[in-house]
C-alpha cells in the first residue's frame, strides 16, 4: 500500500490496470507520467489509482521502459539496445506496438513518445511500401492504377 | 518488481489495421520524416490518409532552412520564384524543388505568405491570382482553395474579373499555431476594388463612364478583405472595408506580415497598413521618411522607394531604400514617432551616387548595388524580394 517510507526511496504510488491487476511504482517514475501528475496535484490519488485505459501486459512494458529510460541518460549501450528493442517488437509484433504507443500517450509520457517515434522511424527507415506492409501487415486496398499514380506522385521519396 | 519481457507482452493476435486513434497515429508520425511518411503513404488508404495529414504538421518541428525568393521583372512584370538553401544545423529539410515545380500554376507561381513551413501561393497575376494553393515545399504536398468567384458591394453582386478587382496580398493565419494536430487556418485575401473601372457585371450594356464614376463616387471600397476558412471550406466576406480616401494612397504588392494578431501591409506614399484580426478593422500608420522621399513624392514617383517588411524576435521592421540610403526601422508604439531606427547607410558607401531626379527611376538603378551587400543588409528581415535586373537591359 502506498505510505511515506522512512528510508530515502521515494514515495510509493499504487495503480491499477483495466484488468485489475495492482501495481506498485515509486513516485519517480509514476512522475514520468504527466496523467499521474495531473491527478497527483488535483489530489485525488490518495488511494489506488484506477487506469481503465491500460492492461496489464502493456502496463509492465511502460514502466520498464520508463526505468530503462532514466537509466539510459547517459550510458550510450543501453541507448542502442533500446532503440533496437524497437525494431524487434514492430517486426514481432507490431499490434502490442500500437497499444503501447495507445498507453504512452493516453499517460501522456513525453519521454516514451519520442522514443516510440523513433522506434517506427528507424524501423521504417529505407523501406520500400511493399515491405512496409509486408512487415506491418497493412493491407493493399488501392486498386492497381491507383497504386501506380501514387507511386508515380511520391517518386522523389524512393531516390 | 516484476519486469515483463516483450516477448510477454504479446497475448493478442496482431491486427492489420491501426485500431488506435487517429490523434495519437498523427502525433506520432508528425515525427517521422517527410520521406518516410511519403513511403508510408504509399502503403494503403488508411495510411495513405493518415499520413498525408501527419505531413502538414511535420514540417512544423523541421523547417527548412533557407528561404524563397520572388524576382519580378521590370520589363515584364513577370514573377518568377527561387529556392536558396542555406546550410545550418543538422535536422532541418532542404527543398528539393527550387521552383515548386509541382504546383499547377507552375511556372506562373507567386507567393503570397508563409508560415510554420507553409507556403501560400497563387497563380500568376494574369489568371487574376484567384488560384490558392497551400503547399508544404519539403514534402511537395498542397491543397487547392476553392475559388471565391463573386463579391456583393452594396446590392450588387460583383463578379471577380480581372478589370475590376486586385488581388492585392493574401495572409495565412493558423487559430493555433502552438497546437500540433491543429491544422486550422485562415486565408485573408485584400481585395482592391478597381479604380474607376468597377462595373456591374449584371448591366453590364448600356451604361456609360459618366455612371460609372458616378458608382465609384458613391463610396464603394477602395479595399475589401475576404476570408476563407478551412474549417468551413468557405470564403466569407469581411465587413471590414476602407472606403476611397481623398488621400492618394495605394497598397505596394509586397508580402504582408502578421504579428500579434495583425496584418502589417506597406502602402505609398508612405503607410503603413493595419489590419486586425479579430477586430476585423483597418488603421493607418506612418512610415519614417526624408526629405528626399517627400520629394520624390511630389514628382509622383513610382512606389517611392524599394521597401519591405519583415520580422524578428517578435518585432516589425520595415526596410526601404531610396536613392540616398538604405534603412532599416523597427516598429515601436511606445515610442513617439513609433518608428526606431535600427540600421542605416549611406549608398555612397557602395560607390553609388544618384541624383534626385533619377529617383523616378531609382528600381532600375538597384543593378548598380552588389547585389551581396543589399543582401547583408536585407539579412536583416526574414523576409525580402529583389527585382532582378540582370535582364531589364
Amino acid at each position: 500500500m502506498a505510505s511515506t517510507s522512512n528510508s530515502t526511496s521515494s514515495k510509493i504510488i499504487t495503480l491499477r490496470s483495466s484488468d485489475g491487476e495492482v501495481f506498485e511504482v515509486e513516485e519517480s517514475v509514476a512522475l514520468e507520467s504527466n496523467l499521474i501528475r495531473r491527478m497527483m496535484e488535483d489530489d485525488c490519488a490518495n488511494n489506488i489509482i484506477p487506469l481503465p485505459n491500460v492492461t496489464a501486459p502493456i502496463f509492465y512494458l511502460v514502466i520498464e521502459h520508463c526505468k530503462k529510460h532514466a537509466e539510459m541518460k547517459d550510458n550510450k549501450e543501453k541507448k542502442k539496445e533500446l532503440r533496437s528493442q524497437g525494431e524487434e517488437l514492430l517486426k514481432s509484433d507490431p499490434h502490442t506496438y500500437s497499444n503501447l504507443m495507445e498507453a504512452v500517450n493516453y499517460l501522456d509520457i513525453k519521454s516514451l513518445m519520442d522514443l516510440t517515434a523513433q522506434w517506427l522511424a528507424d524501423f521504417l527507415k529505407g523501406k520500400s511500401p511493399r515491405l512496409i506492409r509486408e512487415l506491418l501487415k497493412i493491407k493493399n486496398d488501392f486498386t492497381p492504377e491507383e497504386e501506380a499514380e501514387i507511386l508515380e506522385r511520391n517518386r522523389w521519396a524512393f531516390d | 518488481m516484476d519486469i515483463c519481457t516483450v516477448a510477454e507482452a504479446k497475448k493478442r493476435a496482431p491486427n492489420d489495421e491501426p485500431d488506435i486513434g487517429d490523434d495519437i497515429w498523427i502525433e506520432i508520425l508528425s515525427r517521422l520524416h517527410p520521406k518516410t511518411l511519403t513511403r508510408l503513404k504509399c502503403t494503403s488508404k488508411t495510411w495513405h490518409r493518415l499520413a498525408s495529414t501527419a505531413i502538414l504538421h511535420s514540417q512544423i518541428k523541421s523547417p527548412i532552412s533557407g528561404f524563397f525568393i520572388r524576382r519580378v521583372r521590370f520589363s515584364t512584370r513577370k514573377e518568377s520564384i527561387r529556392y536558396h538553401h542555406l546550410p545550418t544545423a543538422a535536422g532541418q529539410s532542404s527543398c528539393t524543388d527550387h521552383t515548386l515545380s509541382f504546383l499547377p500554376s507552375h511556372p506562373h507561381t507567386t507567393i503570397l505568405d508563409s508560415r510554420h513551413g507553409f507556403l501560400l501561393c497563387s497563380s500568376a497575376p494574369d489568371d487574376m491570382r484567384n488560384n490558392y494553393y497551400l503547399c508544404n515545399p519539403v514534402t511537395r504536398q498542397w491543397v487547392s482553395i476553392p475559388q471565391l468567384r463573386e463579391r456583393v458591394l452594396g446590392k450588387t453582386t460583383y463578379r471577380y474579373y480581372c478589370n475590376y478587382f486586385f488581388f492585392l496580398t493574401a495572409t495565412l493565419v493558423f487559430d493555433d499555431p502552438s497546437h500540433v494536430s491543429s491544422d486550422q487556418y485562415r486565408i485573408y485575401r485584400f481585395v482592391r476594388f478597381g479604380l474607376g473601372s468597377a462595373i456591374d457585371v449584371r448591366s453590364i450594356e448600356g451604361e456609360d463612364e459618366q455612371e460609372e464614376e458616378d458608382t465609384n463616387n458613391k463610396g464603394y471600397p477602395y479595399l475589401c478583405v475576404d476570408i476563407y476558412s478551412s474549417e468551413t471550406g468557405q470564403w466569407t466576406q469581411s465587413k471590414a472595408s476602407l472606403k476611397r480616401r481623398r488621400r492618394f494612397f495605394h497598397l505596394l504588392n509586397r508580402p504582408s506580415v502578421l504579428l500579434d494578431g495583425a496584418i502589417y501591409m506597406l502602402g505609398a506614399p508612405h503607410l503603413l497598413l493595419r489590419f486586425h484580426v479579430k477586430e476585423e478593422c483597418f488603421e493607418f500608420i506612418d512610415l519614417p521618411c526624408d526629405n528626399l522621399d517627400m520629394i520624390a513624392k511630389q514628382a509622383k514617383a513610382p512606389n517611392d522607394a524599394l521597401s519591405c517588411l519583415g520580422l524578428r524576435e517578435g518585432r516589425l521592421y520595415y526596410a526601404y531604400q531610396n536613392c540616398r540610403h538604405m534603412q532599416v526601422w523597427m516598429f515601436d508604439e511606445c515610442e513617439p514617432s513609433k518608428w526606431v531606427l535600427k540600421h542605416g547607410v549611406e549608398l555612397q558607401v557602395f560607390g553609388i551616387i544618384l541624383d534626385p531626379p533619377f529617383v523616378a527611376e531609382l528600381g532600375c538603378n538597384i543593378k548598380q548595388l552588389p547585389m551581396k551587400r543589399v543582401i547583408v543588409m536585407m539579412d536583416l528581415l526574414v523576409y525580402f524580394q529583389y527585382y532582378d535586373s540582370s535582364l531589364q537591359a
